[in-house]
């Protein structure tokens, strides 16, 4: 085994053990848990109150949720995983021994992907026991996108490992995290808000062309957003099209290799001193 | 050589941190590092680990030059600087080991509990290594550093924080490394430390080496070293006089009593029985003599205090 191999499955272990005996993992998988019974209520709550005796897709929303926040989650881990040892002093105790940027930034990616799969370990035979309780199906396509779903996770990871290696410090890191949530919702509020306008409005003219641009920069997020690939490859596996779901998890993909070598050279860049 | 530098040279915007550094630690020696506060020292270090780039210059370990990314050398070293107080929830055992797999040591625990023993945290090896006091922590990182039985072992301020005992037990550490072959290089400002244990030193002042030797060779260098001490019966009335015309004598005070001469001497040669017998021609009687060398805080002092002399006199 290569010394960077070897290197970086001691630091995963490390960190999927320190995940593992910690509580934020936990409270994460309660959060979403939650969350997903809650919109199970609420799904068979509306079937009783409608008289309806069908309800499309009853899992689908509860597994988004579950697996956004495990994104999200995963994603302000990673934006903490080099900027905090970093602040501390103790990344720099850790590059005594021989670590580089390259095994650190696999090391990281691979106890996340790890991590995120235990949540779902966790998550999805709680879904499926709710499932039993309420007599609506799990359906096994959407299992099936759920397995596809660490590559919708991955660039999330990516970019929270590339905000955590570009950063001067740990809050600073945490407040371009912020800001990078806040503009991708941002964008789809404001294209959302935008589509509202009536053409008889006076200002409908003048908003066209922030709408044009938003709608611009919401495509190009389908492709970039790892909650949009979420969304969009649940939506694929659930309609059995193959070729979408294999297009949104090679776009996922792709986007977590950009991101990673972008941290990394970030990393060489910034380096690893306080 | 073992760590050899060439023209180091590490600049942060205007500001020079390390100027043409040219350092050499042969196999097997315990190299003192000194400088006062700010001299770049640390900065030294990070570039020797390849965790800092400089400006200009080169390093070479073992031979072999460090390069841009390289990193597998650090397999080989030991480095031992202060622990920072958070670590992760791992203990004092758990982290070792952890480093011990880092370094790719198959089984790490033999060693490890001698280590552990020796600097007596055998008793808190399964405490949480952030709940360890400051000293303790020195210690564990040099039981991390030991732990892959590295060939260079580079300490910064090994013993700051450290009580007496503490400071003995990683003392007897460091020799027992040396002993076996291992070479040491020391960063430190405690002088007193580098004078028990450095075969050779190098003084960074500014950045600059101002002078790399054994510590012998630093005080021929310095050509001023020995205070001399002489008890007299009594005072003889040309005495003072006739000693303050040698060469050799550069400092001379008389205690009140008379009976006393202490002096600072060009220690080049070998000037006792000169003083020696001056003092007898002069009718004086000899009731004790003792002398005793410039200790390496003084010669620390004087290199650095010429140092900056010869600056502000351009």
């Amino acid at each position: 085994m290569s010394l960077r191999l070897r290197v970086a499955k001691a630091i995963a272990y490390q960190e999927i053990r320190d995940a593992v005996f910690g509580w934020s993992l936990y409270l994460t998988v309660a959060v979403a848990v939650l969350g997903g019974t809650l919109l199970l209520y609420n799904a068979t709550r509306a079937v009783g109150e409608s008289g309806l005796e069908i309800v499309a897709r009853p899992f689908y929303q509860p597994l988004l949720v579950a697996t956004s926040l495990a994104t999200v989650y995963l994603a302000g881990w990673a934006t903490l995983a080099i900027a905090r040892p970093r602040d501390q002093g103790s990344l720099r105790v850790l590059f005594f021994a021989p670590v580089d940027p390259v095994s650190l930034l696999g090391a990281l990616m691979l106890a996340a992907l790890a991590v995120y799969a235990l949540f779902m370990f966790v998550t999805i035979p709680v879904f499926a026991l709710l499932s039993l309780l309420v007599n609506l199906p799990l359906p096994p396509l959407l299992l099936v996108g759920m397995l596809v779903s660490p590559a919708f996770a991955a660039p999330a990871i990516a970019i929270g490992l590339f905000i955590s290696a570009v950063a001067g410090t740990s809050r600073g890191a945490m407040f371009l995290f912020g800001i990078a949530v806040v503009l991708a919702i941002g964008v789809q509020i404001g294209y959302s808000a935008l589509q509202g306008v009536p053409p008889a409005s006076q200002y409908y003219d003048t908003l066209l062309f922030l709408r044009e641009v938003l709608r611009a920069a919401r495509e190009a997020l389908r492709w970039v957003s790892p909650l949009a690939l979420v969304s969009a490859g649940l939506d694929a596996a659930l309609r059995a099209d193959w070729r979408e779901l294999l297009v949104s998890a090679l776009a996922g993909i792709g986007g977590s290799a950009v991101w990673l070598v972008l941290a990394g050279w970030a990393l060489r860049r910034r380096g690893v001193l306080p | 050589m073992v760590i050899a530098t060439e023209n180091l040279t590490m600049r942060y915007g205007e500001r020079l941190v390390v100027d043409g550094l040219n350092l050499s630690v042969r196999p097997a020696e315990i190299y003192g590092f000194l400088g006062p506060n700010g001299a770049g020292k640390t900065t030294t270090i990070h570039i020797l680990l390849n965790l800092l780039r400089p400006t200009s210059g080169g390093v070479s370990l073992f031979g072999e030059p460090v390069t841009p990314g390289s990193f597998a050398f650090r397999r080989l070293i030991g480095v031992a600087a202060e622990e920072p107080a958070e670590l992760s929830r791992l203990t004092g055992w758990e982290l070792v080991r952890y480093f011990a797999r880092l370094c790719a040591v198959g089984a790490p625990e033999r060693r490890m509990e001698g280590l552990f023993r020796t600097l007596e945290l055998w008793d808190v090896r399964h405490a949480a290594a952030r709940d360890y006091s400051r000293g303790m922590r020195q210690k564990l990182s040099l039981i991390r550093a030991l732990v892959h039985e590295p060939k260079l072992l580079i300490l910064d301020e090994p013993v700051s924080g450290l009580d007496p005992h503490g400071i003995r037990q990683v003392r007897e550490t460091i020799d027992a490394y040396r002993n076996d072959g291992g070479t040491v290089f020391i960063s430190s400002h405690i002088l007193s430390e580098i004078e028990r244990s450095a075969d050779r030193v190098g003084i960074l002042h500014d950045g600059h080496l101002l002078i790399e030797d054994t510590l012998d060779g630093l005080r021929r260098r310095i050509g001023k070293g020995r205070r001399f001490v002489v008890e007299l019966e009594t005072l003889p009335p040309s005495l003072e006089a006739r000693l303050r015309a040698m060469p050799y004598v550069l400092e001379l005070s008389v205690s009140e009593s008379g009976r006393r001469l202490e002096m600072l001497l060009d220690d080049r040669d070998d000037v006792r029985p000169a003083i020696s017998a001056i003092v007898t021609e002069s009718g004086g009687v000899i009731l004790g003599m003792q002398s005793e060398e410039m200790s390496l805080e003084e010669a620390f002092v004087t290199i650095t205090n010429q140092n900056v002399t010869r600056l502000a006199g351009g």
